[in-house]
């Protein structure tokens, strides 16, 4: 077995150096960054009506937001597949302790399915391909929120680094 | 009819068009074409005078060389003062920037403030109309003070502008510089005479916290070389002094790859150095999950021709001074300096999910290509301990390094992934090192002296490993006792996630687990492919463990914030060697799960 | 008529390295961004990177200039009747790499 994995390692270090790009051909690659294109659409649709209710309910203000692109799959030379995420923060106008209904509400009012499991800090719920989650700060009146897709979408070694920072994709009302 | 008070509008604060980041990367560019001037003085008096020539040709030569080396030391002196004042400028319009936010706050709060005091006024009583009066007065007073503070702001944006007009035009000409500067000594001169040489890290620290400010930025400024790579400086002065080198280099090899007369060694050095640039600029465009303020990003070793042109190099995510929680980490296989940006990459997702798993912390990490990793065509040499064996002595300087320049002691977590893990292993089993925690992910082994737990340097109990069932670089280390032996050489000792090796396993399976080999081609249609391979042995397998969502990511992250309980890690069973048979992963049946590196841990 | 060594080329190399060298210098300072300045100083920094350039120009210009005279003097050394033989390559020094 160890002779296997040896040889299979090998095999592999020499595919990467003398074979194709992992992005494939011109209009693959196309179609690749149309689909990620279409996901990260598809994140900010869902959940940006999240966030504008959460502003008006709590009252809270987006203080940042920032998308990315994450890895999901890697070679020696980095990221050869990506997916589409994006997070930020709320401030809260209202001091105290922060209702985590509210949040709840802001979910279910928007299409996403709540998780059942409650930690005291964190909601999370999905939509279709999107996951969310909006949790708590300890001692600071805010939320962080962070929401992805769950598809991995090829992009090619030499592509990867052309996916920069998004930085501030959600703007609310 | 009673009369009411209420007070104006409050003035607003005027926008200000300014960028300090723009600002600051014009200072770099003084600085370092200032360190270029300094070299030109140094070699004046040094590699420019010919010992060896007698006569009148050398007379002249020697007597004409003289003034133009006093010229460029003044000049070199007069750009760094005006750096200093530009570096200045933009602390102070950082600050500005700052306050005029706060500014608008209150004077959003005052207008707020006033429309309630129109509506109560509306439809006041006579009873009513003393209390809305004292409100109203206690109002104009809070106005008053934020028009005063307005005046106060925009005088000392007019202040810091006048004062870096005048820098400029203190040295407008280069008479001004040498009435100024000419004959003056430099005065990072004398600093430099008393570093110690061959120092400890702590030595090194005490020098340099026993120099003033001034003396400090002089030094950093003329000598950047001295002090970039030099563990016990402070990593916010190695990264101003390397970033100091780097753009010198850059404007001199980009120049001579545009004549057309940049060799190949400097070819190599000049991509080696834009990598670097490229990582920290990539960095410092993202912002941080908390905050949403720009990542702070520190070029701790700058050293693009070390090791034959593979280069040397460690860039942070993250303030290595002052953050709670410090991780370096160790690549492996392929890894050179030009490989830097997917480090970082690494290094940036493992800083996400710290920060976003525990906000209350403040985080730092380090990717570390501080050795002569096995890279490209020599990857042959992995087979071998040399390059682990004084990797190990580099990394444990660094570490050692890292905690002589703190202030505050930070919680140190050092990470060695795949051939890294070797390098890391000889840090901690030929070294006295300080860490809290020791990971090892994809390892194929900690070298020849680290057979256990009890022969490395760290505190019982924190030594872990993450090792992905299907990783075939993990699987070359040895298991148990018929396993003995590694095939080819390629193992570099016994595989740490094994019982005997005594370390604590965490899962760190990928939900790609158990597919196709690379490169499989399926020659029989209809026969379960499974029965032909027992894992996929991908190498994507190999290189997933800074994946976010991924169990591997979360237990990392967990690892170097502290978390490090038994109920705060995902535990795992480790690999076996029963005397019957081979060895065995309980892993291999494990769900794997996919827990959120975005979300807040309780 | 003195001896002129093998160092005088070194040395001449040596200053073309420092032309290369100044002549990046003064590229960094005229291509340094003065955009992040408000409006009140980007025209004085404007005017101070225009300067110095110049000036950092002109001091390149004295090193190709030392530069320059060195491999002048190996010239006329080599063609002299003194030397008959070029036993330690100097000649290779008269012409400029850079």
């Amino acid at each position: 077995m160890r002779a296997v994995t040896v040889v299979l390692l090998s095999l592999s270090l020499l595919l990467m150096a003398c074979g194709p790009d992992n992005g494939g051909a011109g209009g693959d690659e196309k179609q690749q960054a149309d689909d990620l294109e279409a996901a990260r659409a598809r994140v900010l649709d869902d959940v940006t009506p999240v966030l504008s209710d959460l502003g008006a309910r709590l009252p809270a203000q987006l203080r940042f937001s920032s998308g990315k692109y994450n890895a999901c799959k890697n070679d020696f030379s980095g990221a050869t597949a990506v997916t589409y995420a994006v997070n930020g923060r709320l401030d809260l106008s209202g001091a105290g302790p922060v209702s985590l209904d509210a949040v709840r509400a802001a979910f279910t009012d928007a299409g996403f399915e709540v998780e059942d499991e409650d930690d005291g800090i964190t909601v999370a719920a999905t939509k279709g391909d999107t996951s969310a989650t909006v949790s708590t700060l300890e001692g600071e009146p805010a939320l962080l929120f962070a929401a992805r897709d769950d598809g991995c979408y090829e992009v090619g070694g030499d592509r990867a680094r052309a996916y920069s920072v998004d930085k501030d994709p959600i703007t609310l009302g | 009819m009673t009369r009411i008070v209420i007070p104006a509008d409050p003035p607003e604060t005027p926008r200000l068009e300014v960028d300090p980041a723009g600002i600051r990367a014009f200072a770099q560019d003084l600085r370092s074409a200032s360190a270029q001037l300094d070299d030109l003085g140094g070699f004046v008096t040094g590699g420019a005078r010919i010992g060896d020539w007698q006569g009148d040709d050398s007379s002249t030569y020697h007597q004409t060389i003289g003034p133009l080396g006093s010229r460029a030391d003044a000049m070199s002196l007069a750009l760094r003062s005006v750096h200093q004042q530009v570096d200045q400028h933009a602390d102070e319009m950082t600050q500005l920037l700052e306050d005029r936010t706060d500014l608008e706050t209150r004077r959003g709060h005052a207008m707020q403030w006033i429309a309630g005091l129109w509506e109560r006024a509306r439809g006041a009583t006579e009873d009513e109309a003393p209390a809305i009066q004292a409100d109203a007065d206690a109002c104009q007073t809070a106005c008053e003070e934020l028009a005063a503070a307005v005046t106060a702001w925009q005088k000392r944006v007019s202040g810091s502008e006048q004062r870096m007009v005048a820098a400029f035009g203190r040295v407008a000409t280069v008479e001004q510089v040498e009435s100024r500067y000419g004959g003056v000594a430099d005065p990072a001169d004398e600093p430099l005479s008393r570093l110690p040489q061959d120092g400890t890290p702590e030595e090194v620290n005490a020098w340099w916290d026993g120099l003033s400010r001034a003396e400090q930025l002089a030094v950093i400024s003329a000598s950047p070389g001295s002090i970039g790579n030099l563990d016990g400086i402070p990593a916010w002065a190695r990264s101003e002094a390397n970033e100091t080198s780097m753009t010198r280099d850059l404007a001199a090899w980009e120049l001579l790859n545009q004549n057309g007369t940049i060799t190949d060694d400097e070819r190599t050095w000049l991509a080696n150095a834009r990598s670097a640039e490229d990582a920290l600029a990539d960095t410092r465009q993202r912002v941080d999950p908390v905050t949403g303020e720009p990542l702070v990003s520190q070029l701790y070793l700058y050293d693009p021709a070390a090791f034959d042109g593979d280069g040397r190099v460690a860039v942070s995510v993250g303030d290595l001074d002052h953050a709670d929680n410090v991780s370096v980490s160790v690549p492996g296989l392929t890894t050179d300096m030009s490989g830097i940006g997917g480090n970082v990459t690494n290094v940036r997702d493992l800083y996400d999910a710290t920060r976003s798993m525990h906000p209350d912390q403040t985080t730092a990490g380090l990717a570390w290509i501080g050795y002569d990793a096995p890279s490209g065509w020599d990857s042959g040499s992995v087979a071998f301990e040399g390059s682990a064996t004084d990797g190990g002595n580099r990394l444990a300087d660094t570490l050692d390094g890292i905690r002589a320049s703190q202030d505050d002691r930070s919680h140190l977590t050092v990470i060695g992934h795949s051939y890294g893990s070797t390098t890391m292993g000889h840090a901690l089993s030929d070294h006295d090192v300080d860490v809290d925690e020791a990971i090892a992910i994809g390892s194929p082994g900690l070298g020849a002296n680290a057979d256990d737990v009890s022969q490395i340097d760290v505190p019982d109990g924190h030594f872990f490993v993450g090792r992905n069932s299907d990783d075939p670089v993990a699987d070359l280390g040895d298991k148990g006792w018929v396993n003995k032996g590694d095939v080819f050489g390629a193992g570099r000792g016994t595989d740490p996630s094994t019982d005997d090796f005594g370390g604590r396993r965490f899962e760190a399976e990928d939900t790609g687990r158990g597919g196709p080999p690379d490169g499989w081609v399926d020659l029989t249609p209809g026969v379960p492919d499974t029965l032909i391979w027992e894992h996929s042995n991908s190498i994507e397998m190999h290189t997933s463990y800074y994946e976010p969502d991924s169990e591997s990511l979360w237990n990392l992250s967990q690892i170097v914030t502290g978390h490090t309980g038994d109920a705060d890690i995902m535990n795992a069973d480790h690999v076996y060697d029963p005397w019957y048979d081979g060895p065995r992963d309980p892993e291999k049946d494990a769900d794997v799960s996919q827990p959120s590196t975005s979300r807040r841990v309780p | 008529m003195e001896i002129v060594p093998v160092s005088v080329g070194t040395a001449s190399r040596a200053w073309d390295q420092q032309n290369v060298d100044l002549t990046s210098a003064a590229g960094l300072i005229g291509e340094a961004g003065t955009s992040g300045f408000t409006a009140a100083v980007s025209g004085p920094a404007d005017r101070f990177t225009s300067d110095w350039q110049r000036f950092a120009t002109a001091l390149a210009t004295r090193c190709e200039t030392q530069a320059d005279g060195l491999r002048g003097t190996i010239e006329t050394y080599l063609q002299t009747e003194f030397v008959v033989q070029d036993n330690f390559g100097l000649g290779l020094y008269t012409r400029e790499q850079r």
